[in-house]
């Protein structure tokens, strides 16, 4: 096979080479004739003339040796594609605009599947990732909501579907000490988290279960940026005291770079985004209070055992803690794929656009097929020429594909280009939250699908028109002189055809995206219920040993809020624990004055964000009230 | 005069070729000599085709070629036989044994 290849290359491009030697082997075995019949005891003359019979036609036998030394398809593509070349620089009009219109497709093409390869197609950066789970809470309604610390402490310690179960919770941490304060994107973890996930300190350990026992909790593990941004990278970083949150916390491990966070509901951090410190969560309160929910699960399936194996037992247990504490009753477990948790309602999203540019490149390549229709009637007396000197068919139609080809790959390669802007673009269009936008890149398997739909889109607009063109009877076509005569009754029926399935995917697609544009404009003008225009937004925290009290808090707050609207432009200023609809708040049950509470499983219910005066004038907040659902215990939820 | 010529049957010139080549490299035109001279002239190899075949087993690597020098002190491109060669030649040989004697048993019994 390889020396197949280096056989045939060599022909092909050591040419000259193989070439001269062809004919001197030739001529070696030509003048051992004439010799042979010198020798017989012919004339000179005679005897060459002997030869040069006995030989066959030398041409003939250079072509059959060039024919078995396996080049000549390879040179018949060369010639070609130098054809192909000239043809296309002889019509230029023709040439870009027919390209244009292929590089657009194929670059929308690509770019859309560069977000679905790494948004849907790539392995998450985890072990195994396939036998990573999150595992939620839901009831009627809460349909997805986090954990109580205590059960899952239950979960892990009673479970058998779980090689590791552990979980986390977003608390971000202020660092001082050298350098201006900053605010870290930190989470409280549970031991076991990192080895759960697969991932482990580059140095350092993670926390074990001690660290869970409250007053222990004065850990951190960084992240390797901010090792080596705000500690230069020290080699004895292990076992230092930093300041974070105004407390000493001795660091205990560094994570590797690229250490990738797998995503949380509660209190978004998208997947993928930096999370700079990490500290032990620690289970405090009364192991018998189950009300409060605000960590999430995540967990490693056993070897062989499935999600639907592992929501059973999960259900169970979960049964069996409602029997123990009657804050855990009516709860069902969710356990769900973390890939799927991860990429979720976007996957729909992406195969839709992939379908949308998919017909985009659809209707290219009828266009393209189209103008090559069109021109290969001006092209018939070339191509019954060609025909009538004894080209075969299928040498025709290898040539007009190769034409087609030429163009398609033309169209790939500014299309690829097209799709390296057009990544870009698309990826910092995205919505902050979505799923894997870091993981989006223009990389090798963008290339080959690129590289892919070139020969395919080559094939399906060339393969028409040159079977279509092939077909010509030279006779006639020689007859009609060249003159751009309007195409036979077949080619009119296929033009036809072409241009009805142009408009009617041209019709599909406007459909598509008037009614998208449609439910933009619905969610655009959804009323939130308060004014966001001309507000601003800022996140602090402040470090509990410092403000000890909920009233040191507020003084410092109304502080600043005074601050803060003295400011030239300010108009008001307010503080409140979260912004509303950002994915947190508090909620508890009431009852109204006079009015009958709701039946025993429901009660009336306020979203609560507590907050300053100022807040709610300022973004002219209403109160949500729903009396539908139910939650008679103070719970913590997400939207 | 010329012994009676026999055409060559499909797919035997590659055998012939290498069967002689198996006794030391040769340049083409000692092929076809040889080929001639020990069929007693019944076999001749046409040079048209001869050259073709050899350029097509090189390809396939069953012969190499190399030049040297001829007895006459001439540049010639001899070939000689692979290792693959050697093994296609026992494979071909064997078959070819098997089909003739199987060709004459059949004319033999009727």
């Amino acid at each position: 096979m390889w020396n197949d290849l280096l056989f045939r290359l060599r022909s092909l491009f050591r040419r000259e080479v193989v070439e001269t030697e062809l004919n001197e082997e030739l001529r070696f075995h030509f003048d051992h004739e004439v010799e042979k019949y010198k020798k017989s005891g012919m004339s000179f003359e005679a005897a060459r003339r002997r030869a040069r019979l006995s030989f066959g036609g030398h041409e003939q036998v250079k072509e059959d040796i060039r024919e078995a030394r396996g080049a000549s398809f390879i040179d018949n593509t060369l010639q070609d594609l130098g054809y192909a070349i000239r043809q296309l620089r002889a019509n230029p009009t023709f040439a870009i605009v027919i390209t244009l219109t292929l590089a657009l497709s194929i670059g929308a093409n690509s770019a859309i599947f560069s977000v679905i390869h790494g948004v849907l197609l790539k392995t998450l950066p985890y072990p195994e990732p396939n036998r990573l789970v999150r595992i939620f809470l839901s009831n009627d309604a809460y349909p997805k909501f986090p954990l109580n610390p205590f059960d899952l402490r239950d979960f892990r310690s009673r479970n058998k579907s779980f090689e590791l179960l552990a979980a986390f919770t977003r608390g971000d941490v202020q660092l001082s000490g050298s350098g201006d304060p900053v605010r870290l994107n930190g989470f409280g973890i549970t031991s076991g988290y990192f080895h759960t996930l697969g991932l482990q300190p580059q140095f350092g350990h993670e926390f074990d279960e001690k660290a869970e026992i409250p007053g222990n909790g004065l850990q951190i593990i960084l992240s390797d940026r901010i090792w080596r941004t705000r500690f230069d990278a020290a080699p004895d970083i292990i076992g230092r005291k930093i300041t974070l949150n105004l407390q000493p916390y001795t660091v205990v491990g560094v994570m590797p770079p690229g250490t990738a966070h797998p995503g949380n509901e509660y209190q978004p951090l998208p997947y993928g985004e930096d999370v700079d410190a990490w500290w032990p969560f620690t289970f405090e309160g009364n192991p018998a209070q189950r009300g409060s929910h605000y960590i999430e699960g995540i967990g490693r399936l056993k070897m062989n055992v499935t999600v639907e194996q592992a929501r059973a037992e999960m259900n169970a247990l979960m049964t069996q803690l409602g029997r123990e504490h009657a804050g855990d009753q009516g709860w069902r477990v969710l356990v769900i794929p973390l890939d799927s948790e991860i990429v979720g309602a976007s996957r729909r999203l992406l195969l839709v656009l992939m379908g949308a540019v998919g017909m985009v490149l659809l209707i290219a390549c009828a266009n393209a097929a189209n103008l090559l229709l069109a021109r290969a009637s001006t092209r018939q007396r070339e191509i019954s020429v060609r025909l009538a000197l004894g080209a075969p068919r299928s040498r025709v139609v290898c040539q007009l594909l190769t034409e087609s080809l030429l163009i398609s790959f033309v169209g790939g390669a500014f299309g690829l280009a097209l799709a390296l802007v057009g990544v870009k673009a698309l990826v910092s269009l995205l919505p902050a939250n979505f799923p894997r936008a870091h993981d989006i890149h223009v990389s090798a398997p963008v290339f080959a699908f690129t590289f892919a739909v070139s020969v395919v889109t080559g094939i399906l607009f060339g393969l028409a028109p040159a079977l279509q063109a092939s077909r010509i009877d030279p006779n006639q076509g020689l007859h009609k002189g060249g003159r751009a005569t309007a195409g036979s009754g077949h080619q009119s029926r296929l033009r036809n055809a072409l241009v009805v399935s142009e408009v009617g995917l041209a019709c599909v697609l406007l459909i598509g995206a008037g009614l998208m544009l449609r439910s933009l404009l619905n969610i655009v003008h959804l009323d939130p219920g308060f004014r966001q225009d001309h507000v601003l937004t800022a996140t602090l925290s402040l470090p509990p040993t410092e403000y000890k009290t909920q009233e040191d808090a507020g003084r410092f707050c109304s502080q600043l809020g005074t601050s803060l609207e003295s400011l030239p432009g300010v108009q008001s200023a307010g503080l409140g624990s979260d912004l509303p609809w950002s994915g947190y708040d508090d909620n508890t049950s009431f009852n109204i004055d006079g009015k009958q509470p709701p039946r025993t499983t429901t009660s009336t219910r306020a979203i609560t964000w507590p907050r300053g005066t100022t807040f709610v004038r300022l973004v002219h907040l209403c109160c949500a009230v729903d009396s539908s659902t139910t939650a008679t215990r103070k719970t913590r939820r997400r939207w | 005069m010329e012994a009676q010529r026999i055409d060559l049957p499909q797919g035997t010139l590659d055998l012939l070729i290498l069967r002689t080549l198996s006794l030391g490299a040769q340049h083409g035109w000692a092929i076809s000599e040889r080929v001639q001279q020990v069929s007693s002239d019944v076999l001749r190899i046409q040079q048209g085709s001869l050259y073709p075949a050899l350029h097509r087993l090189e390809r396939r690597g069953w012969i190499k070629a190399k030049w040297g020098l001829s007895e006459n002190n001439r540049r010639a491109k001899y070939y000689e036989l692979t290792r693959i060669g050697q093994k296609q030649l026992e494979a071909e040989t064997e078959s070819w044994r098997k089909l003739t004697a199987a060709v004459a048993q059949i004319l033999e019994s009727a």
